[in-house]
């Protein structure tokens, strides 16, 4: 069968939609043979690229027939086969961004079950990490597309969004390197530029902060993802897909480890401050903002306080607690806010500042 | 009207007013029934830090243990929460005793209504264009809602209802009315006579700016029968305020409101019962500067202990002369940068100076909206446009650091004039002050 033969019978396979040939038989048979035609022309880049498009076509197809096959042993075998299929041809062709970011969206389809990946098993979920941590790299080094990365990402987080599948990568030293690693290379470098790469990045990293002291080792061991979370915040102070995910990471660093942000005080809180008037009624960011600006309060009460943000925080926090009416959290925040000031004793220098004599 | 911010006064003045403002919205929360325990007691706390840390700052003696601080945080914030009416209850149960079951709903004058959009002209919104949700929740500032008027005369002592009772009479039909306002922390007792007894004041009417209606020359509501309030109109009321003035202020007596209280349900009634012929209780319903709540009350004690060096006699006044103040202040809709909105409805221009000072006081309040009623705006002082002229130039070009307090001060408040607050809805504080 030549590679043209291949690409139609891949086509076939894929069932693109109704896949009359992907249900008829089973759906590790469909994948099984895919991953054979791959196999079978692995020196072509256009059947490798159709192979991890047609596993994620079969997986889709597969996924939403699921009911009528309810064979979840099915499940797990397919992302395995998939996932050895792919990390093949990538390695043949590590040189073609193209396949590379089709690989990643197809992991990312794999991944998106979080039934299926808590099934996984370590050996399976630490191979499925290191494989997209290899293919974001790569794609990296060869490309300045953002694609890869967001696919990346987006994997990576559903993987994360898995309690099991988390405390299997924070676990495993290679896999927490590589894939931890991975993310603060994407969002270093396109988490400014594309809103998604950060969206991703940030929730992947509050997935695996929601492990027990895992903020704390992050923050200590990568201290820059803390700046890169602050700089994914300034870059996308009016996205609240990204502020939600990004403000409860810098929220879990600030509150749970005390991590040092390179960035000032003031130019924080000033940050935040924004962040919370741009989206004043997400309860969840105005929530985790304004407990990261407690925390930063709390850890540099030495620190002299500006008047001008002092009165921009009070400001925000008073329409905020009036907004958030009903949200003891946002409330409970405020107050904490208010509390922490007055033990800084900032209420006393305002009120002895000789301009209000 | 162009009206300048409070931006542009000292970054520290600023914060200052800011924090009172947020101090103030914290008081607030505690009467909220939908929060939770937990911040409950975080409101109490933080109240108790921020008036610890305010006697600090002005080198003030403690007035308060925690203990008592937190108890009146939690005893307000119980208290707002027994204030839930239910029209579909025979009793209307007010945990201030002073409505009788077979007072209906409709005997509270709801002066809110009349102040409806089409009642005002709005003078000046400089900032509505700021940010587009300013303007949104700015159009709620115009939606006044009713604004529930209990008159002195009305008021019989009743048994206070238990929290379960309130609870017990909830319905899809609840609404919150706050007959009675939270004591305010600060507010001490009003001192009593030198024989110990309190006042006991004669010959009072009531007169209640607080229901202006549209239309009408009327300004109180409460002239349903049988009760001994009654409703006169503006000309009466300047004959009446006239003889007064011709009579001398000794004539009137101050109301301890907040005494009575405290004393037995029947002395209650009895001195209840005297206000209603004997108080000439002038109803300012300011605010909710949200940084002049606070200082309102302060003056009712401290201007007590005597900075009267100019007196300002307000029996001097006619009743078209009085001030009535209407603040919205930031509670229940969200201005999100500004603090807080203000309606003012001036009447008489023998109150320049007052409006002097409270136009000081705006323009540190960052007032981004004066509203001159509709009756207001009738009257010649109004129509010849001098208040209003005088009102924005002093905003435009008046840079002060006079407080609500200041200005309190600066009226030297005499004596036998007492500030108190006297009711505290969901979206505004009314303030009485009385007049001996």
């Amino acid at each position: 069968m030549d590679a043209d033969e291949t690409l139609r019978r891949l086509e076939s396979l894929a069932g693109s939609g109704d896949s009359t040939t992907a249900t008829a038989t089973a759906p590790s048979s469909a994948c099984g043979a895919i991953v054979a035609l791959m196999a079978s022309h692995e020196g072509s880049a256009a059947v490798q690229q159709a192979g991890c498009a047609a596993l994620l076509r079969q997986h889709i197809s597969h996924a939403a027939n699921t009911s009528q096959h309810d064979d979840d042993d099915d499940d797990v075998g397919q992302v395995l086969q998939s996932t050895q299929a792919m990390s093949r041809a990538l390695t043949l062709h590590v040189d073609d961004t193209r396949l590379h970011e089709t690989a990643l969206h197809t992991w990312w389809g794999l991944v998106l079950d979080g039934a299926v990946v808590a099934r996984l098993g370590r050996d399976a979920t630490v191979a499925l990490v290191l494989a997209v941590a290899r293919a974001m790299g790569a794609a990296a080094a060869n490309s300045d597309s953002a694609e890869a990365q967001r696919c990346g990402c987006a994997a990576l987080w559903h993987v994360a969004a898995s309690r099991e599948a988390a405390v299997v990568v924070w676990q495993d030293a290679a896999a927490q390197d590589a894939v931890i690693g991975a993310v603060e290379k994407a969002l270093a470098a396109f988490g400014a530029v594309s809103s998604d790469v950060a969206r991703y990045a940030c929730a992947f990293l509050e997935s695996m902060c929601e492990l027990k002291h895992v903020a704390v080792a992050l923050a200590m061991a990568r201290p820059r993802l803390v700046d890169l979370v602050v700089m994914a915040i300034g870059e996308h102070a009016t996205n609240e897909l990204v502020l939600e995910h990004a403000t409860n990471v810098l929220r879990r660093f600030a509150t749970d480890t005390a991590a040092t942000v390179s960035v000032g005080m003031a130019p924080l809180i000033r940050l935040l401050v924004r962040v919370m008037r741009t989206v004043s009624g997400n309860a969840s960011v105005v929530h985790s903002a304004l407990a990261i600006v407690d925390s930063t309060l709390q850890q540099r009460q030495q620190q002299q306080i500006d008047p001008d943000m002092v009165f921009e925080l009070l400001q925000v926090t008073n329409s905020l607690i009036l907004f958030h009416r009903t949200s003891d959290e946002v409330i409970g925040a405020g107050l904490a806010v208010l509390a922490t000031l007055i033990r800084n004793n900032t209420p006393v220098k305002l009120f002895t500042e000789p301009s209000c004599k | 009207m162009q009206i300048k911010y409070a931006t542009e006064t000292q970054p520290s003045t600023r914060s200052r007013l800011a924090l009172v403002g947020l101090v103030d919205t914290i008081r607030h929360v505690a009467t909220w029934p939908s929060i939770g325990d937990a911040v409950r007691m975080q409101v109490a706390q933080v109240i108790e830090s921020m008036d610890v840390a305010q006697r600090a700052s002005t080198g003030a003696p403690p007035v308060a243990t925690s203990a008592t601080a937190a108890t009146r945080a939690q005893r307000r914030a119980s208290r707002a929460l027994s204030v839930y009416l239910s029209r579909d209850s025979s009793s209307i149960s007010a945990n201030n005793g002073l409505l009788t079951p077979d007072q209906s709903q409709d005997q509270l004058s709801i002066a809110g209504r009349s102040l409806s959009e089409d009642s005002y002209t709005a003078v000046s919104t400089p900032d509505s264009t700021r940010n587009p949700c300013i303007s949104a929740q700015a159009e709620e500032v115009f939606a006044v809602p009713p604004k529930l008027t209990l008159s002195n005369s009305r008021r019989v002592a009743q048994p206070l209802p238990s929290a379960a009772t309130q609870q017990g009479s909830s319905s899809s039909r609840r609404q919150s009315l706050h007959l009675e306002p939270p004591v305010h922390a600060d507010f001490g007792p009003v001192p009593l006579p030198p024989n110990g007894r309190s006042r006991q004041p004669s010959n009072v009417s009531s007169l209640s700016f607080g229901s202006i209606k549209s239309g009408s020359d009327y300004v109180t509501a409460d002239s349903s029968s049988g009760g001994p309030g009654y409703a006169v109109n503006m000309a009466e009321a300047d004959q009446v305020w006239a003889r007064r003035r011709s009579s001398g202020s000794g004539s009137f007596q101050s109301v301890d409101l907040a005494g009575a209280r405290r004393r037995s349900k029947q002395q209650q009634y009895h001195q209840q019962s005297a206000m209603s012929h004997s108080s000439s209780m002038v109803t300012l319903h300011s605010a909710a500067i949200s940084s002049s709540s606070t200082s309102v009350i302060n003056s009712g004690t401290t201007a007590d202990q005597g900075d009267s060096s100019k007196p300002f006699d307000v029996s001097q006044l006619s009743l078209a002369e009085m001030l009535v103040i209407v603040c919205w202040s930031s509670h229940g809709w969200i201005p999100p940068f500004i603090p807080a909105a203000i309606t003012a409805c001036c009447l008489g221009e023998l109150l320049f100076h007052e409006t002097i000072a409270i136009a000081q006081q705006m323009r540190l309040d960052g007032i981004h909206r004066v509203l001159i009623s509709k009756d207001a705006a009738d009257h010649p002082a109004i129509k010849h446009n001098k208040l209003l002229r005088s009102l924005s130039d002093l905003i435009e070009a008046t840079p002060s650091h006079h407080s609500f307090r200041s200005w309190i001060k600066r009226l030297g408040k005499p004596s036998h004039v007492r500030f108190k607050e006297t009711g505290r809805r969901k979206q505004k504080i009314d303030y009485s002050f009385f007049v001996s």
